[in-house]
């Protein structure tokens, strides 16, 4: 019989997860290690219900996965913004829930999903110009004319590449 | 006789402080984020950040970026361009590694051969790109 562990999140609902599956965490397993008992709701007042949703999604989808990588593993992936299928699927939500999964994530410390939603924003960022990362980000260019011209003159030997 | 400068000191015990440390409960994490709530004060709020991420995200986010890319950017706004400079002297060391072969020389600095062209620090670190 698997082992329970209830999580709460900040507008108060409960979720009945397997310990298992919430030892993706490892904010939730060091709690359930210094506690040392799981019947106590864990509370999670910086993740509200939608994105406790989504995040426990991930994570009994991910449940066989192997934990925590190495630092080799993860040096390896750098600069390497490819995501599975499945993530890239899961991961399409509208920007503002992207940001509260990231947050969510960095919070709870789960590595792999915030590998995941920090290239997810790579990818959106690869590729566009200045213009197009304003509208994306709702970004307000703040330059002043001497210090765009600036920036221009800095940029030029990228340009000629 | 002893000194003038020595005189006996009586250690009087320390004040108790007339208040107790209320903590709102164990702090069972090793995560030193984990206590940092999007909320918080020291936290950078959201129209800070460009793309309301807490400062070690975005740093994750830039780290994947190839080296042109991140330069390009600094073009969008004073708040990213501050933020990339930060990164490009770590970037600039490790290609600059790369692009020169060696690995004691850690000044972003000078003109370099790469693949038979002689190019500047920046320029190194732009083909380093291709490289790694």
């Amino acid at each position: 019989m698997t082992t329970k562990v209830t999580l709460t999140s900040s507008d108060n609902e409960n979720f009945s997860v397997n310990k298992e599956i919430t030892k993706r965490s490892i904010l939730i397993k060091n709690m359930l290690e210094d506690v040392g008992k799981s019947d106590t709701p864990i509370p999670l007042p910086n993740v509200n219900s939608k994105v406790l949703r989504k995040v426990i999604e991930w994570c009994e989808y991910h449940c066989m996965d192997p934990l925590a990588p190495t630092n080799e593993n993860t040096e390896n992936q750098k600069q390497n913004t490819d995501i599975e299928d499945w993530d890239q699927k899961f991961i399409e939500v509208d920007q503002e829930t992207l940001f509260k999964i990231i947050l969510a994530t960095n919070y709870l410390n789960i590595k792999p999903l915030l590998d995941i939603g920090c290239k997810t924003i790579t990818n959106m960022i690869k590729g566009k110009s200045p213009e197009e990362i304003y509208k994306t980000f709702n970004i307000v260019n703040n330059f002043t004319p001497k210090e765009e011209a600036q920036i221009r003159k800095e940029n030029k030997w990228a340009e000629d590449q | 006789m002893p000194s003038k400068h020595c005189t006996k000191r009586t250690h009087k015990p320390r004040p108790q402080p007339a208040y107790e440390f209320a903590l709102p409960g164990p702090i069972a994490t090793t995560n030193r984020y984990a206590l940092l709530s999007p909320e918080s004060e020291s936290c950078p709020r959201e129209h800070r950040r460009p793309p309301r991420l807490p400062p070690e995200v975005w740093g994750l986010v830039l780290s994947q970026l190839p080296f042109y890319v991140l330069w390009g950017l600094r073009a969008v706004c004073r708040l990213w361009r501050d933020e990339i400079e930060f990164q490009l002297p770590w970037r600039l060391r490790k290609q600059h590694r790369i692009v020169t072969g060696i690995a004691n020389r850690s000044k972003g600095e000078g003109v370099v051969t790469c693949m038979g062209r002689r190019c500047d620090v920046y320029g190194a670190a732009f083909l380093a790109d291709f490289m790694v």
